[in-house]
């Protein structure tokens, strides 16, 4: 089985904010009695699109593209956005009919019941709890009833704190398709070999151990205690704060009330509350971007980087940290497609240590944006318009899931290109 | 109602005369001695406390922001409410809280007025620290300058099922932890700038030897956790060994905390004597967090003491004499006083910013030889030799020469006096002898503190002392210092991923002592131009994120000082990756 590609279809399913791409190769001939194969990264959305399809429409899609069967499932990282069409009441079934013959997922996503491995390393454990408490933190979060008048504020929380939230029902399903093929829980530099992909090698850039790059845990994550303890925290006082519900008292403590030294400190615990929940918040959601698997695919003369999440902190190790970080760039200069980071967000695609190396001549780069406009983020929304106005210029042609005329339908973004032309639109 | 009518406010001095005494939680609830709470009695300054307990220096505010309610404190304060209750209703009554927190950080306050023989500041304007016993629902405890405040949270374990609430605030440990940062915060106000991690390490540690050590000055508490027979007074020799002791409750901190956040294998939050000693720990990755390498410097004071300690016991035992559990505690006690005097006179010799361990230990080793110059019982010694088992280097404390060298400082034109109160003829000296102290006068430096201070000399006699610390600082991009440090014939080694635009801040200074004469004695410096040590600095804050607002290095990281004790880094730092 020593053959090539030679094409390579890309295609980036309108799922509204989330991604699901799918990877397919042609082959020249027929091995094992198919001519093609297929990769799905990541099937997943916190808000469709205004008249796109469901979730379970874009399975039915999957299915066709595949004529039936997936050859590999990666999931980047486990936030809704990436994660929920896996689940069986939206597309999960449909895609452990594909069955797949290997799981791809990052180091942190080892299920519970799998074999034990040797005991994680501290930063390793650290990491892990934090995403276990973090997990706790914002299912309570969401639980916040929705009775009381919520701000900007708040309402940026609580769909923040949503995506937070593991689909047990999504993951079940991948953990299932993970146990009936072949598994791989990785992280940078792990080795990956895929004998179902002849010709194509997959470089893991992200993410990095803990370990060696402590910055993916954020410096949020540095005091073990605080973490641990996050979980506990009761935000049902942040709808009685936000909704002004007046004091209890507990006996004669109205002088505590009045205005004064006490209430002055009072009203700054309140303000406490709200912030501290924020923070948690905000910090878990890069925490867990961080988590990202970042691949660079090889394939028929063609680069495609296919990055996640991964945010600045992620990206630091591989760039301007690694031992052979300068060997890592040089492949990353000239990558053919580039499916932007995070939605477009404004720290995901490293603007002094990532952009300079795809924004090379000659042009027909092609970056892909799998994104909705005024959905996430409010102070600094996603994607990010400075970002998306640097990847309109040459040489780059940006291509994105929400704006009409990419191409038509469901299958917003359809791109091929051959061992001799570059990527260009399709169908 | 009329406040002058309140019957709360009547003048509430301690019963008795010159002594406040008052009950606390020994350890904390899940420290249990014949199936009871161990509890003791402990003694307070006599201060006129109004409800709360609210004294000149600690003010208790009852307010809990998850459940969104105030609690009534009791109305008067030195009505002993923790004598008065019984175990199973402690964990129900916010007025144990209230005088749980109050009492400990009173003691704790005391036992550091009392090394250091002056009173201190806060880290605030404020006279008085607020102590928040149930803040929030959060298995998280912190001190907050710019609430000028303690913050105790509760929560609930996860397991077993039905568990009782968890209360910081009824952890000794807890509460002589968080006082200690912030008296420290007060003492060393730039340890909180972004350093190495022993800085922030630094904080951690003393926070822990205070928390442990200050347990030992209840003598009930030391006699009641000794291993032994309590009827007949024996103690259990085989137990009565660093190993054995280092297992007790005595040595592990927050027990019951531990146990609900099942760290440790659900022993106390931390037991760092147990840290085999090992001079690589340091470099190790793991121990590059605060907590984790807080604890390196924690095992080694704690097996000094033990050492000791032990030692003593031998001692007493060899005479052939059996071997008390009273006899046990007493050495203990008093082994522990001294250890714990000791880390607590070092701060004043500390530099005051970028601190590493090497320079606790110089302080440490450099103030004990000044105040007991006969070590006896070789104390310094035995910590010497731990501190370097665990890869902790004394320098050589640098005593600057007084009379009759070439090489003495100047005081032309400098008063005695004025040395004495302000900084600006503090700065006068430095400047007049720069060339002697090694300071480069072309960048910023400033006098930021001077402190009168008095101690016992050996000879019985009160000395009194002036310590001074200074800083120095220098910003610029990374390209100018680089530039900056080649000129001067260093060089400055910008990490990977640091633009050459990148604004960086670096910083340096030392802390001097005036003897009872006005005469420089001793000099702790951090030299701004110290290139190695800036370039080290500059790694770690890179390679942890540490980046202000800007993108820029070494600057406070864009939030008000003391979130970092909250753990709160709300704002995302532009790297300048960012779009």
């Amino acid at each position: 089985m020593s053959q090539s590609p030679v094409r390579i279809d890309f295609r980036a399913y309108n799922v509204g904010f989330g991604d699901c791409l799918l990877l397919s190769f042609t082959y020249p001939a027929p091995i094992d009695g198919r001519a093609e194969r297929h990769v799905l990264i990541d099937f997943g959305s916190t808000k469709a699109a205004r008249g796109g399809p469901s979730l379970a429409d874009v399975a039915a899609l999957i299915e066709a593209d595949t004529h039936g069967k997936l050859d590999v499932v990666v999931l980047t990282h486990r936030h809704r956005d990436h994660l929920a069409g896996f689940d069986p009441a939206t597309g999960g079934a449909t895609i452990a009919r594909l069955a797949p013959d290997a799981i791809i997922r990052p180091w942190t996503e080892v299920p519970n019941g799998a074999a034990p491995a040797a005991a994680p390393s501290p930063g390793r454990r650290k990491l892990l709890d934090v995403l276990a408490s973090g997990n706790g933190f914002a299912r309570s979060i969401t639980a916040i009833p929705f009775a009381g008048r919520l701000g900007v504020a708040e309402s940026a929380l609580m769909s923040m704190a949503a995506m937070q939230l593991g689909n047990d029902r999504a993951i079940g399903q991948l953990d299932q398709l993970a146990a009936a093929s072949s598994a791989h829980y990785l992280k940078f530099g792990d080795p990956l070999v895929l004998d179902m992909l002849p010709g194509v090698s997959v470089s893991v850039l992200g993410p990095p151990d803990p370990e060696t790059w402590p910055a993916v845990l954020h410096q949020a994550a540095q005091s073990t205690e605080y973490w641990l303890g996050a979980g506990s925290a009761d935000p049902a006082a942040l709808t009685a704060s936000a909704a002004g519900t007046p004091l209890g008292m507990d006996g004669d403590a109205e002088s505590l009330l009045e205005p004064g030294p006490g209430r002055w400190l009072i009203d700054r615990l309140d303000d406490h509350l709200v912030r501290s929940a924020e923070r948690l918040v905000h910090q878990l959601d890069s925490v867990l971007n961080n988590t990202s698997l970042v691949l660079l695919v090889e394939a028929a003369g063609h680069k495609l980087l296919l990055p996640g999440d991964a945010e600045v902190e992620n990206w630091g190790y591989a760039l301007t940290a690694a031992p052979d970080h300068q060997g890592i760039c040089d492949r990353l200069r000239g990558v053919d497609l580039y499916k932007v980071g995070h939605h477009g967000s404004r720290n995901a695609t490293p603007k002094l240590s990532l952009y300079p190396l795809l924004a090379v001549t000659p042009p027909g780069r092609v970056a892909v944006m799998s994104t909705l406009v005024g959905f996430y983020g409010t102070t600094n929304p996603v994607p990010s318009q400075a970002l998306i106005d640097k990847l309109s210029l040459p040489p780059f042609t940006l291509l994105r899931t929400d704006v009409a005329g990419s191409t038509t339908g469901a299958r917003s973004v359809h791109l091929a290109a051959t061992d001799s032309t570059a990527f260009a639109p399709a169908d | 109602m009329d406040g002058a009518d309140r019957p709360s406010r009547f003048d509430p001095e301690p019963p008795g005369a010159g002594v406040g005494r008052l009950t606390i939680i020994a350890q904390d609830p899940a420290v249990m001695v014949d199936g009871r709470i161990l509890r003791a009695v402990v003694t307070i300054p006599p201060d006129r406390l109004e409800p709360g307990p609210r004294g000149p220096r600690f003010w208790v505010v009852d307010y809990d922001s998850t459940a969104r309610r105030v609690v009534a404190p009791a109305p008067d304060p030195w009505l002993d409410a923790i004598a008065a209750c019984a175990d199973d209703g402690l964990a129900a009554d916010p007025r144990v809280r209230a005088q749980n927190v109050y009492v400990v950080a009173a003691r704790t306050l005391e036992t550091f007025e009392k090394a250091l023989g002056r009173r201190l500041n806060w880290g605030f304007a404020g006279h008085q620290l607020y102590l928040v016993p149930s803040a929030f629902a959060e298995a998280n405890a912190f001190y907050d300058p710019d609430s000028c405040a303690v913050m105790f949270g509760y929560f609930q374990p996860a397991e077993p099922a039905g568990a009782a609430t968890v209360f910081t605030s009824l952890s000794h440990d807890i509460v002589a932890h968080e006082t200690t940062h912030a008296i420290l915060d007060g003492l060393r106000r730039r340890f909180e700038e972004p350093s190495l991690p022993d800085q922030a390490a630094f904080h951690e540690a003393l926070a822990d030897i205070v928390a442990l050590l200050s347990v030992f000055s209840i003598r009930e508490t030391v006699l009641a956790l000794v291993p032994g027979d309590p009827d007949t007074g024996l103690a259990d020799e085989s137990k009565v060994t660093a190993g054995e002791l280092g297992r007790t409750a005595l040595l592990g901190l927050a027990e019951q905390f531990g146990a609900a956040v099942r760290v440790h294998g659900g022993d106390a939050l931390r037991r760092s004597v147990n840290l085999a000693a090992n001079p690589a720990l340091l470099s190790a990755p793991a121990y590059q967090e605060p907590h984790a390498r807080g604890e390196i410097l924690v095992a080694a004071v704690g097996n000094a003491l033990l050492e000791i300690w032990t030692r003593r016991l031998v001692d007493v035992h060899a005479a052939g004499t059996p071997l008390h559990r009273t006899r046990v505690a007493d050495e203990g006690v008093k082994t522990a006083g001294n250890v714990l005097t000791m880390c607590i006179r070092a701060i004043d010799y500390l530099p005051p910013v970028d601190l590493s361990f090497d320079d606790f230990a110089t302080a440490l080793l450099a103030a004990d030889e000044e105040v007991v110059p006969d070590d006896r019982h070789d104390y310094r010694g035995t910590l010497e030799k731990a501190f370097r088992r665990y890869g902790i280097r004394e320098a050589r404390p640098q005593h600057v020469a007084t009379f009759g060298r070439r090489d003495a400082p100047t005081y032309r034109s400098i008063h005695e006096e004025e040395l004495r109160i302000r900084r600006d003829e503090v700065f006068r000296l430095l400047w007049q002898n720069a060339t002697l102290l090694g300071i480069p006068t072309d960048y910023y430096l400033s006098v930021e503190t001077v402190t009168p201070c008095a101690r016992v000399a050996p000879d019985g006699f009160v000395v009194r002392e002036v310590v001074a610390t200074y800083i120095q600082m220098l910003d610029g991009t990374a390209a100018e210092l680089r530039a900056l440090a080649a000129r001067l014939g260093g060089e400055l080694v910008i990490p990977a991923g640091v633009s050459d635009a990148t604004r960086l801040e670096l910083l340096g200074g030392g802390t001097v002592i005036f003897d009872e004469f006005g005469r420089l004695r001793y000099h702790q410096p951090k030299p701004l131009l110290d290139w190695g040590r800036q370039s080290r600095r500059l790694d770690y804050l890179v390679r942890n994120g540490m980046r202000d607002t800007h993108g820029g290095v070494g600057y406070s990281q864009g939030m008000p000082l003391g979130q970092r004790f909250a753990v709160m880094h709300a704002q995302e730092p532009d790297t300048g990756e960012t779009w």
